[in-house]
């Protein structure tokens, strides 16, 4: 068998076998299950009730309509009166009110999912006159949230892609300095070149990364399944693999400078030490991520730390989710992103093979970048 | 046949190899012997391939050695080194099959060589739940688990007990009796002049002696070793025309005779000086060789 892929398959073997992958297999398929599932199974977990705001009309009307299906309604449901519309809609907009009635033509809802019980409330006294006259004009009001479903998943995508980049790049980081200070790599470098050593750990931690990735997807497309939410609307085959991708292209440019570092440290215990500053990009641009997705603001520093190798995977895949990025700047990003690979891997080959074998004082990046061949 | 031919490297202001060349002849269990720091390590680096010199080169059966060829090469390094999480003969296997064994011949010689070295009961345990001595058996497996044509072993006697230095000399002369070649290197030159049948031996990168044991002790100037009985005084010999002190531990001397020097002469002093109760020439010793060599 070729020898780079007798490694890939002893660092999937090791891997798979250990109890920190089963433990933390099960715990993301739980967690992302979970997070699925639960607000699900309960949606209004305090019992708290839909407030119905009354203008133009008796408030004992409404109230006697309510009343003739309150078994079919989820929560409780308050019914008072409103001055005026315009006093309505306000409360509507600073969630005092749920749904305003007005008259007998217009229902306002708050914004939101259909399985929401202000929904539930809102369509039901729309539709319950179309029995004895017309049904009620529905209006949502309130911010428009549109692509709502694949904004979530890009969300879930983001926090898996940095989770799972930190996580597993920092196998890599810690496999590289534990070969070395073992001096394992001794003995294997007799046999295997280090380009052929250094490919084999990327990719087989790789794959066991993409196989926990994708077991945690199907988790989650099963548990939405499940439950019958719709969080997980819209997000096709196309958008599952595009996650995939940048969280592929992510970790295999975090990898290889994990790896170079961890060719550098002389113990296992430095290499920790250096795992923080190499994943700092990354935090920083799931953070900035995080941090305007709540907003869903398209800032500009979000537009620059997306065409960045170091940032662009936990950033573009936002910004196609919210719909901000142009087609010609994902493939921008793209190629950047390839290149920033190139050029993060030949780096690393260099120091990795000029640093594995070396003891004695760490070298710095630069240093073995410059030094001899062992 | 392995030749290092004029092998040279520095490493910064360090001079590791300083044109070294060494013939070891094929079949043979080969001692590459020196001080501390002499180039040891490098030389068997250098013929592994894991170290590039900055000039000369390494040559087998008159060839330079390729990739394939060097995976039928085995090496224990000085620093032992394998997985401490994974299990022994995992460990074997992979090892046996990156140097292009098939799966099957693999496990069929990992579990032999567990058996051999009597670890076999050991073979499913996590190689750090290992005594110390049973890794080092392990670490041997690894360097034998592929039937190398040509075995390295940097320094593997050290650090192992009487018991274990027998059991690790005797699996050497098994592996050479098969027609591999076994060169290894040693710091403690007396220690290992039995384990080898010829050696090189070298001091900052240069070779200073080399050629077969037999040949090495028992040339040069003549060694003679006096003991006298308990409470006789010390000193004796000193004066004595052409003869050399170079040890004196209690009432015995070793001493070395220069070419022309009458042992009756060495014999009638010692007898001056008390009873004699052991006077008999004894070979060279390997350190000895190598001490005069370097004030030559």
């Amino acid at each position: 068998m070729n020898r780079t892929r007798l490694v890939v398959r002893r660092e999937m073997r090791e891997r798979l076998r250990s109890r920190a992958f089963q433990v933390a297999t099960v715990i993301s398929v739980l967690v992302v299950g979970g997070a699925i599932i639960l607000p699900a199974l309960n949606r209004n977990p305090f019992n708290e009730a839909v407030k119905v705001g009354v203008v133009g009309r008796p408030v004992s009307q409404v109230q006697s309509q309510v009343s003739s299906v309150k078994s079919l309604l989820k929560a409780p449901t308050k019914v008072t009166a409103v001055a005026s519309q315009d006093a309505g809609e306000d409360q509507l907009r600073r969630s005092k009110l749920d749904v305003l009635v007005v008259g007998t033509k217009e229902i306002f809802v708050r914004q939101g999912d259909e399985t929401t019980d202000r929904m539930q409330v809102a369509s039901t006294l729309a539709y319950l006159p179309a029995f004895t006259g017309h049904p009620l004009a529905l209006h949502p009001i309130g911010a428009p949230r549109p692509q709502a479903a694949g904004r979530f998943t890009a969300f879930l995508g983001v926090i898996l892609t940095y989770t799972f980049v930190a996580v597993y790049g920092g196998m890599v980081l810690n496999g590289v300095a534990e070969e070395k200070s073992s001096r394992v790599a001794e003995v294997l470098l007799s046999a295997v070149r280090p380009s052929e050593l250094l490919t084999g750990k990327v990719v087989g931690i790789g794959a066991v990364a993409l196989l926990q990735g994708l077991i945690t997807a199907a988790s989650a497309v099963v548990a939405g399944a499940i439950v019958g939410t719709n969080i997980l609307h819209g997000t096709g085959v196309g958008r599952l693999c595009s996650m995939l991708g940048w969280f592929l292209l992510g970790y295999t440019f975090y990898s290889f400078v994990n790896a170079a570092a961890g060719s550098l440290v002389n113990r296992q215990e430095e290499a920790s030490s250096m795992a923080f500053p190499i994943q700092l990009p990354l935090l920083v641009g799931y953070l900035t991520t995080i941090g305007s997705l709540s907003n869903g603001d398209d800032s500009k520093l979000i537009r620059v730390l997306s065409f960045l190798p170091p940032t662009a995977p936990v950033t573009m895949p936002i910004r196609i989710a919210i719909g901000a990025a142009k087609p010609w700047q994902i493939a921008l990003s793209l190629v950047l992103m390839v290149a920033g690979i190139v050029v993060a891997a030949r780096l690393a080959s260099r120091i990795y093979a000029r640093s594995i074998l070396r003891t004695g004082k760490r070298l710095k990046f630069r240093q073995a970048l410059q030094s001899a061949p062992i | 046949m392995l030749e290092l031919v004029g092998l040279s490297r520095r490493y910064g202001d360090v001079v590791a190899l300083d044109g070294l060349s060494i013939t070891i002849p094929s079949g043979e269990v080969f001692g590459l012997l020196g001080p501390n720091g002499a180039g040891k390590t490098t030389a068997m680096r250098t013929i592994l391939g894991i170290s590039t010199p900055d000039s000369g080169h390494v040559l087998l059966d008159g060839q330079p050695i390729g990739l394939d060829q060097r995976r039928r090469f085995g090496y224990l390094p000085e620093e032992r080194g394998l997985y401490g999480g994974m299990h022994v003969r995992d460990q074997l296997v992979y090892l046996a099959e990156l140097h292009g064994m098939s799966s099957h011949d693999a496990k069929t010689s990992a579990q032999s060589w567990l058996e051999r070295l009597g670890i076999a009961d050991r073979a499913t345990d996590k190689l750090s739940a290992l005594s110390l001595g049973n890794q080092q058996r392990v670490q041997l497996a690894a360097a034998l688990v592929h039937g190398p044509d040509v075995l390295i072993l940097d320094e593997p006697f050290s650090g192992l007990d009487p018991v274990a230095t027998d059991e690790l000399g005797r699996v050497l002369d098994e592996v050479s009796g098969g027609g591999s070649t076994v060169v290894f290197s040693s710091h403690q030159l007396d220690l290992v002049e039995s384990r080898c049948s010829s050696v090189a031996i070298i001091d900052k990168g240069k070779l200073v002696a080399s050629g077969s044991v037999l040949d090495l002790t028992t040339s040069g100037r003549r060694r003679l070793v006096v003991e006298l009985a308990s409470a006789s005084p010390n000193g004796w010999a000193k004066g004595i025309e052409g003869v050399s002190v170079s040890e004196s531990a209690g009432s015995r001397v070793r001493l070395v005779l220069e070419d022309g020097v009458d042992p009756q002469v060495v014999l009638r002093a010692a007898m001056g000086a008390g009873t004699v109760t052991y006077f008999s020439f004894e070979r060279r010793r390997l350190s000895e060789v190598f001490r005069e060599a370097v004030s030559r």
